[in-house]
């Protein structure tokens, strides 16, 4: 129940309009904290400091960690069931899947139609057995993103 | 005769519109804050799905102001382009050639006489 709380108030944030920045400064702690409530996959981490280091906005205010952190937890999920399937694990890659489903679908903002239907779509394909759009997805988004 | 010459206007007017913004074509308006000489990430993301196309913005109000595109997930950004105080501003792209996929986010900077403003526009993307 409490992650599901939290997933609401993370899809909720990412769907909010054009940023208005905060004065404060916290971007890092914000980042940590916002990770630990994520789902992830146990194989596939991103390396903290070292996306903190290429995301942080240029005043270190907080508001910004969201979206980041939405891409790299997709990356991280199709990444793991990419790896999953090819190595023929059917006990990894059934989570994966589900969170490719049913977790990642939901990041994309109400006002990015094309982005919901491709998360959507991705997650059909790749319950079919094609890879094809999440590894397009992780190549444009993830390509240089440290994995601990 | 006059209906077929309606029907044919509408069918050329029609296929511009179908050139000129293909059917997966996105917009959306953009309302945000500003710092003089300081960017300013804006929060919303937003994903490129058709490959090879392009990003490009408006302003209808605010001051004269730099924009750009960045990768939500850090590591890439395009070059700034300035969009001058007369309102409302030509469209103009800020970047191009985009791989599927892509999820981007925009910034802004201020080049106006107030040290934080703000400033209106519209972004289209998947357009090519």
């Amino acid at each position: 129940m409490r992650f599901v709380c939290l997933l609401l108030l993370f899809v909720a944030g990412c769907g909010a309009a054009p940023a208005a920045p905060v004065s404060s400064v916290g971007y890092p702690d914000e980042v940590r904290s916002l990770y630990s409530t994520m789902k992830w996959p146990a194989d596939v981490r991103p390396d903290l400091e070292a996306l903190i280091k290429a995301t942080a906005p240029p005043a270190g205010e907080q508001g910004f960690a969201r979206q980041a952190l939405a891409v790299v937890n997709t990356c991280a999920w199709y990444r793991s069931w990419d790896a999953a399937v090819t190595r023929g694990d059917s006990a990894a890659a059934g989570p994966a899947l589900d969170a490719i489903t049913n977790l990642v679908t939901r990041y994309p903002p109400e006002d990015d139609r094309a982005g919901r239907q491709f998360v959507r779509d991705a997650a059909v394909r790749a319950a079919a057995g094609d890879p094809a759009p999440v590894r397009d997805y992780v190549d444009a988004n993830c390509f240089d993103t440290k994995w601990a | 005769m006059k209906r077929k010459m309606f029907v044919v206007a509408v069918g050329v007017i029609g296929a511009l519109v179908a050139t000129a913004m293909p059917a997966s074509a996105s917009s959306s308006g953009l309302s945000g804050n500003l710092r003089k000489g300081e960017w300013v990430n804006y929060s919303t993301a937003r994903t490129i799905t058709v490959g090879g196309t392009n990003i490009y913005v408006n302003k209808t109000d605010g001051p004269e102001i730099g924009v750009k595109w960045r990768r939500c997930s850090g590591g890439a950004e395009g070059s700034e382009v300035r969009l001058q105080n007369a309102d409302p501003t030509p469209r103009v792209r800020i970047g191009s050639n985009f791989r599927a996929s892509t999820v981007f986010c925009l910034s802004a900077k201020s080049y106006g006489s107030n040290s934080t403003d703000t400033w209106n526009g519209n972004v289209w993307w998947n357009v090519n």
